[in-house]
């Protein structure tokens, strides 16, 4: 199946866009702002702003990664648990599960985050904000990738849990060496797509007592009074997270052309 | 022929039920399976074939009634069934092969991981295996890279590959080109001749005539005829038998 | 007992418990690995696996479950030092809430203005997008394409506090709530972009080539043939959009635009306790959760619609 190359927009139409976008763009500049690319200079890539503060910015960086990795790694693993019991099908642990999983669908993070380090110290459960963000993070993303798993063991078919079981070997068997590698493969999109979103989820924290790559951002920049250190923050995220989300769809792509 | 041994039983299936929902797909059937014999299961659609063969290794769970293999009741509830399927093979209609492995990991996986055979070990019985269904130069290669025929072969050396008592078929040729129905079927010839215990869900009438030992003709899910092959098709009891047969042949 | 990797990982859940009972608790921050939940999930992994492998009973698998979660809940009780009995009065408390109720609403009409705006533009900009695209133009496609993958990018969060804070330095000041609704509508823009596109191209080639050999114009075509059928392809994951929409709002509070979490804090200052937080994230529970049952019953039908298309 070839690209969808079908000219519904005659040219003209789309040529008349184009110019349509580029006066809009131009007219909005000279009616806000001077054009002036050293003026834009000084103000958004400042460099002299950032004499010194460069370290506190990687030390964000690197609590950013830190978040990142270990959510990463518990949500997979929770994520997987979840899709395995679900899977057998017992009535108890079923309901249990579709409760807590619609339950983080439905919550948004900052919430679910101010409830667990602002709401909590009050019934004097005190978690650092760096536990607080796993712990946010890492449920609401096991549940996403559990439906994930889930759906890929399932769409396996029935055959091959049949001839495993036929053959002697043991659920657990089954599962470990013919339904999770082939599901890992399918399901490897979606997967892609959560950890995405763990990463752009850590920026969340900023919220909380914890110096991570945006909060330092917006240290900097309020100190100093210049936007340059959140520019160069959003540059750093999206040195990390444009490269994954080319990764991602071109991942969803290959899938859908494989079907 | 065969050579049956009437005193060693290995299936006793005795008053096998079994419902889905409301649907009584297998009625009280009982009859006893022995060392050696070849038994063909024939019937019409939705006569009960498929769910009586997949029963015996609980594939399908009987609603009640008691299966013994060798002197184990398998159908107790608190049998582990895993460690009784190494003893049983069974071969599927749509082959059920591993896509993400090739022909060879197939066939070695289960004595690996199950009856904890060394690789070393697993490989060569599984290159002999390979050899044995002609597919010694396919080792290395995928499912999808291979015909319906070879597959069902590379699934008959995987199953052989746990030295089961008993091989289960249910319908292994159903699902083939008719060209290659007859490589299928003379690997399973290769098998009766080497004495392995066999049941077969099949139509295919030359196997049936010519390789087994013993016929049961399920109609209705019950055991309406039952006996060597040629008191059964030359001279079958019941009328359901006659209609049956000559719509077959 | 044979050494598998059932027994390894409940065996290591074990011995972390019985250390974390016997071990003295006061600063050592190594210690403090065992305490950690870390050591809940190893349990539950071990468990998890080992009632895999061996044959039990389905009774015996949910008390496993139960138990394990129940563990978790211990550890909660006991580690942490948590003070139930405050549960009521913190998390609950009518008495302090009664005739502060009214407080939440002009709130609550804030979040609904932000999230209904944000997802009409965003649908729009999608919707314009997408048939843009369709046209394939390689230079436009590139530009839409580029949108796309910056805007799935970069985070919300990010993306607003830059739009507030960084805009007004180039002249462009805009109200908080506002730069909210334009980052938002912008940002999903991208996602819905992706959703129009996917159901444009879900329609057949064939249909576009036999209505275009019927004489219809391209413009026919895509609004009789194409938007129909898309449109029941596109309506799933539109609503899952706009979901994600729906709760992408409370990243409002960051910027302080005086929606539901700042209210909610404020009577919590005011009131000295965190009812008010509880509350709102139940109201943001009962908004969302009716639309994710919403969405699951709109894909059910679609898939029955998709069953009767003429191909």
């Amino acid at each position: 199946m070839s690209i969808h190359t079908n000219r519904f927009t005659p040219l003209w139409v789309q040529g008349l866009a184009a110019l349509g976008v580029l006066l809009i763009a131009g007219w909005a500049l000279q009616h806000y702002g001077d054009i002036d690319l050293e003026r834009i200079r000084h103000i958004f890539f400042n460099m002299e702003v950032m004499e010194g503060q460069w370290g506190l910015l990687m030390s964000g960086l690197w609590i950013t990664t830190e978040l990142a990795v270990v959510s990463i790694i518990l949500s997979t693993i929770l994520g997987l648990l979840v899709a395995i019991f679900r899977i057998k099908e017992n009535k108890i642990i079923n309901v249990l599960l579709v409760g807590y999983l619609e339950f983080c669908r439905a919550t948004p993070i900052l919430v679910a985050l101010i409830v667990v380090y602002f709401g909590l110290p009050f019934l004097n459960i005190r978690f650092s904000a760096f536990e607080s963000g796993v712990i946010v993070i890492v449920f609401v993303h096991a549940a996403y990738i559990g439906e994930a798993f889930r759906s890929g063991i399932m769409a396996i078919h029935r055959t091959q849990t049949e001839a495993s079981y036929a053959l002697g070997m043991t659920p657990r068997q089954t599962l470990q060496y013919i339904l999770v590698p082939q599901a890992f493969r399918m399901v490897l999109p979606s997967l892609a797509n959560q950890w995405i979103g763990v990463i752009k989820d850590t920026a969340v924290t900023s919220l909380l007592a914890i110096t991570e790559l945006l909060k330092a951002a917006q240290i900097i920049a309020t100190w100093k009074a210049n936007p340059t250190p959140l520019v160069m923050s959003t540059f750093l995220y999206l040195l990390i997270l444009i490269p994954l989300t080319i990764l991602t769809m071109k991942l969803e792509r290959n899938q859908k052309l494989t079907r | 022929m065969q050579q049956t041994d009437p005193s060693e039983p290995i299936l006793r299936i005795i008053e096998l039920e079994k419902f889905f929902g409301s649907l009584h797909v297998l009625k009280s059937l009982s009859t006893t399976i022995y060392k050696g014999e070849v038994v063909s299961v024939i019937g019409p659609s939705g006569g009960g074939k498929s769910t009586f063969i997949r029963c015996l290794n609980r594939i399908e769970e009987p609603t009640s009634g008691q299966i013994y293999f060798g002197d184990r009741e398998i159908t107790d509830r608190h049998i582990n069934m895993s460690e009784i399927r190494r003893d049983m093979g069974m071969v599927f209609q749509n082959f059920g092969l591993f896509p993400h492995l090739t022909a060879q990991e197939n066939v070695m996986l289960a004595p690996v991981k199950v009856r904890k055979v060394s690789r070393r070990e697993a490989q060569e019985d599984g290159e002999r295996l390979l050899k044995r269904v002609g597919l010694e130069d396919k080792a290395e290669s995928y499912p999808d890279q291979l015909s319906g025929g070879q597959q069902q072969r590379v699934a008959i050396a995987r199953a052989l590959a746990m030295k089961p008592k008993v091989l289960f078929f249910d319908e292994p040729t159903s699902a083939l080109d008719p060209e290659m129905v007859r490589e299928v079927l003379d690997v399973m010839v290769g098998l009766v001749e080497d004495g392995m215990t066999m049941i077969v869900v099949s139509h295919e009438m030359s196997f049936i005539k010519e390789a087994s030992s013993r016929v049961l003709v399920l109609v209705d899910g019950e055991i309406i005829e039952d006996g060597p092959v040629s008191e059964v098709m030359s001279g079958p009891k019941h009328e359901r038998t006659k209609e049956f047969l000559g719509k077959l042949l | 007992m044979r050494v598998t990797l059932s027994t390894m990982t409940l065996g290591a859940g074990l011995i972390s418990v019985v250390l974390a009972f016997v071990l003295p608790t006061d600063g050592m921050s190594a210690l403090n690995l065992i305490y950690n939940p870390f050591v809940c999930i190893l349990l539950m992994i071990g468990t998890a696996v080992f009632a895999l492998d061996r044959h039990i009973p389905a009774w015996t698998q949910s008390l496993l479950v139960v138990v394990g979660v129940a563990y978790l809940m211990a550890y909660f009780v006991i580690f942490s030092g948590a003070d139930w009995s405050l549960f009521y009065d913190q998390f609950l408390n009518h008495e302090k809430m009664k005739g502060h109720y009214h407080i939440l609403i002009p709130p609550l009409i804030l979040v609904a203005k932000i999230s209904i705006y944000s997802c009409i533009f965003s649908t729009l900009i999608g919707l314009f997008l997408a048939v843009l695209r369709s046209g394939g133009n390689i230079f436009l496609n590139y530009f839409i394409t580029g949108y796309v993958i910056f805007f799935r990018a970069i985070p919300a969060i990010v993306l607003v506090v830059l739009v507030y804070f960084a805009l007004p330095f180039v002249g462009i000041g805009l109200v908080s709530t506002t730069s909210v609704i334009v980052s938002l509508s912008v940002m999903f823009g991208a996602y819905t972009t992706e959703v129009f596109r996917s159901g444009i191209e879900s329609v057949h080639r064939t249909q576009v080539e036999a209505s275009k050999s019927l004489g219809l114009s391209s413009w026919q075509t895509m609004r009789w043939i194409i938007l129909p059928q898309a449109l029941r392809v596109v309506i799933p994951p539109l609503t899952g959009v706009l979901i994600d929409v729906l709760k992408t709002t409370s990243i409002a509070y960051v910027v302080g635009v005086p929606e539901l979490i700042a209210r909610a804090r404020q009577l919590e200052g005011a009131l000295g306790t965190v009812t008010p937080l509880i509350i709102v994230s139940c109201l943001y529970l009962l908004i969302v959760l009716p639309m994710v049952l919403l969405s699951s019953h709109l894909e059910k039908r679609s898939r029955r619609w998709s069953a009767r298309k003429a191909v």
